[in-house]
């Protein structure tokens, strides 16, 4: 189940998955490369058992935001939001990807509205994401 | 034979240095002396114009994932020390200096100018209130002050914080403030009244940063570069250093770990090794300084001292740090253009603790990602607020004297390794509704769940190992710095305070160790 540095394929999947869960789309090729190279060595400082459960649960679950969500508030699969804070570091180094992360008009009303929308996907994802918490964990 | 040998470069070792040189004499300084290769990439103009032109994974992360060094232990480390251009910072450290470490984090630095190359530059006098229990008062340090306001070029102000900050004289006129600072202080003039009744001031900060050109540096470009790259108009010690060197004011000999001294009828011979190689090196002088920071320095006297069972008290600031909305300010476009570490400084006398002093902080300089898991919402929900909420946002770091919380303790074992035994951080957030409540009636927000403690020893303030009292006795030094037990042994670093105020000790420290470096001459 654990990638190795000769076999990746799962670490691209496991990119891409977690980009678009994150920011919709397609994977720049530069974050992808770099997220590979990261992601063994994130993988190589945490124990194989906390691994396989997590490759277990990404490869059987496919909105990753909602499981993500609830592990967070339930604390299980920590390995998860490491992996979605380290696509969120490499992703801002690219151009192509500022506009998520830079605002550049001021808009009290827009900046409101994303409030008030993040709140209720969270109020969204949250449960479905405990009920996929508890279907991966049986995977 | 040197007359004096300063050991370490950091802000003190280059204090005392300064210091020496002023009269005219050339100490010998010992140092590891690990310094920026400058490979990495550099940003003309400003940080986000930057950004959306090109890739920054060199300026951010780094080939070698320095910057992702967070996410990939799982532990929470200094973000300005996770930058690239800093590794060389902390680079050895571990290797060389080898700690065991419980509920306490233990940074080293062997590079030229310490871990002075990766501070926010706060540098604030002491006042005769930060000094109490210390054998002096602060007119003993004011002319060390004096001197170094001119080497360093501050900036600041005098206002509602002069009495806690000591003399305006020579300071450059203040940065600029960031939108939501200026709206903040705009706010806080308007409710002066309420927060002085509670004991709450705020004010400037005092930075090592030039406002305007001095002396071949540039004035602050507002770039919003700080965390990313050397910027030539924040001070550091190696700025005073390497004029020193180049104007062959010092003899300085990088590469040099330095173990231990022993005492001779004519001086000292100190003990050291290639820091590369291991082998074993030699220097005399008739004075030996130490100045390689509050662990570093007790490590070399226990060493000397042959002494692997003491426990030498370490005092640190204790620190919460505090996430503030403005909702004013909620969809506004970031600050590109602002200064990014302290805005403002808050002083507080708390009934708990006494006196407490906050730095407000821009959180435009770090990466946008850095805060992406710290909003409480799913990932994509996350996203949106890194876009429209942080550009709202600003951080208090509230620190709290050393006597806050019990020392943590430091002791040698026969292998070298250090172990440091600290306290968990023991702040109670409660005690702080006093405070958020005002912040929250000038339009600065937060929640208790928000707040977080870091670990003891985040503040990077090490202290008080080796304190100076009027009488001495064993790991104790007098008003002058001369170690009890040694003819010829000087403590120069933090190491020598006798308490911790809340207040940011670098400029009291670097004060110091002029004193005490013009003292270990004059013997």
């Amino acid at each position: 189940m654990l990638p190795t540095s000769k076999s990746c394929i799962l670490c691209e999947t496991e990119a891409r998955k977690i980009y678009a869960a994150i920011f919709g789309g397609e994977i720049p090729l530069a974050v992808l490369n770099r997220f590979v190279v990261a992601t063994q060595r994130l993988n190589a400082n945490v124990p194989p058992a906390e691994t396989d459960a997590y490759y277990r649960a990404l490869l059987a679950c496919d909105d990753l935001e909602a499981l993500e969500v609830a592990a967070r508030y339930t604390r299980k699969l920590p390995l998860l939001t490491r992996k979605f804070r380290l696509m969120a570091y490499l992703a801002e180094t690219v151009p192509e990807t500022q506009d998520f992360f830079i605002n550049d008009r001021s808009n009290l009303l827009a900046g409101l509205w994303a409030a008030f929308t993040g709140g209720l996907r969270t109020a969204v994802k949250l449960p479905a994401g405990l009920w996929l918490l508890r279907r991966c964990a049986h995977v | 034979m040197s007359e004096l040998i300063i050991v370490g470069s950091g802000a003190a070792g280059a204090a005392a240095a300064l210091a020496l040189a002023d009269l005219g004499l050339r100490p010998l300084l010992l140092d590891v002396g690990h310094t920026d290769p400058g490979a990495g990439p550099r940003v003309e103009g400003n940080l986000y114009d930057y950004r959306r032109r090109h890739d920054t994974f060199g300026l951010y992360i780094g080939e070698d994932l320095h910057g992702l060094s967070d996410v990939l232990t799982g532990e929470t480390g200094i973000a300005k020390l996770n930058a690239p251009n800093a590794a060389f910072v902390v680079q050895d450290a571990a290797r060389l200096s080898p700690v065991e470490a419980s509920g306490f984090d233990a940074i080293q630095s062997f590079a030229l100018g310490g871990l002075g190359n990766a501070w926010g530059a706060g540098l604030y006098r002491f006042v005769d209130a930060d000094l109490a229990g210390f054998p002096l008062r602060a007119a003993d340090l004011a002319p060390y002050f004096d001197r170094l306001t001119g080497e360093v070029g501050i900036s600041g102000a005098g206002d509602d914080l002069t009495p806690f900050f000591g003399a305006t004289a020579g300071l450059q006129p203040p940065l600029r403030l960031s939108y939501n600072a200026d709206r903040f202080y705009r706010s806080y003039a308007h409710r002066r009244a309420a927060f002085l009744a509670q004991g709450i001031q705020v004010g400037r900060p005092r930075l090592g940063v030039l406002s305007q050109p001095r002396d071949g540096r540039p004035g602050c470009d507002y770039s919003n570069t700080e965390f990313w790259q050397d910027a030539p108009y924040l001070y550091t010690p190696a700025v005073t250093l390497r004029k020193l060197i180049a104007a062959g004011q010092i003899d300085y000999r990088p590469g040099v770990l330095v173990r231990s001294w022993t005492e001779t009828a004519a001086g000292v011979v100190v003990d050291a090794t290639d820091a590369a190689t291991g082998a074993a090196l030699r220097f005399e002088g008739r004075t030996l300084l130490l100045a390689a920071g509050a662990i570093g320095t007790s490590k070399i006297v226990l060493r000397s001292f042959r002494d692997y069972d003491t426990a030498l008290g370490l005092l640190e600031n204790p620190a919460v740090q505090i996430p503030f909305v403005l909702p004013a300010s909620i969809g506004r476009r970031l600050d590109a253009q602002a200064f990014g570490l302290t805005q403002l400084n808050l002083v507080w006398e708390s009934p708990d603790h006494g006196r407490l002093q906050g730095s407000l902080l821009e959180l435009t300089s770090p990466m946008r990602a850095e805060f992406f898991m710290r909003f409480p919402l799913a990932a994509r929900a996350n996203l949106a607020l890194v876009r429209s909420l942080l550009p709202a946002m600003l951080l208090m770091q509230l620190f709290y004297p050393g006597a806050a919380q019990p020392p943590a303790q430091l002791s040698l074992r026969e292998d070298g390794t250090l172990r440091i035994r600290g306290h968990e951080n023991a702040i109670s957030v409660r005690e702080l509704a006093p405070l958020l409540g005002l912040m929250r009636s000038a339009g600065l927000w937060t929640a208790p769940m928000l707040i977080f403690k870091p670990a003891t020893g985040h503040a990077i303030h090490y202290a008080g190992t080796l304190p100076m009292t009027e009488s001495p006795a064993r790991y104790q030094c007098d008003p002058t710095g001369k170690l009890a037990g040694a003819e010829h042994v000087y403590i120069a670093d933090s190491a020598s305070f006798t308490a911790l105020p809340a207040k940011n000790m670098s400029f009291g420290m670097m004060a110091n160790a002029m004193r005490i470096a013009e003292a270990a001459a004059r013997r």
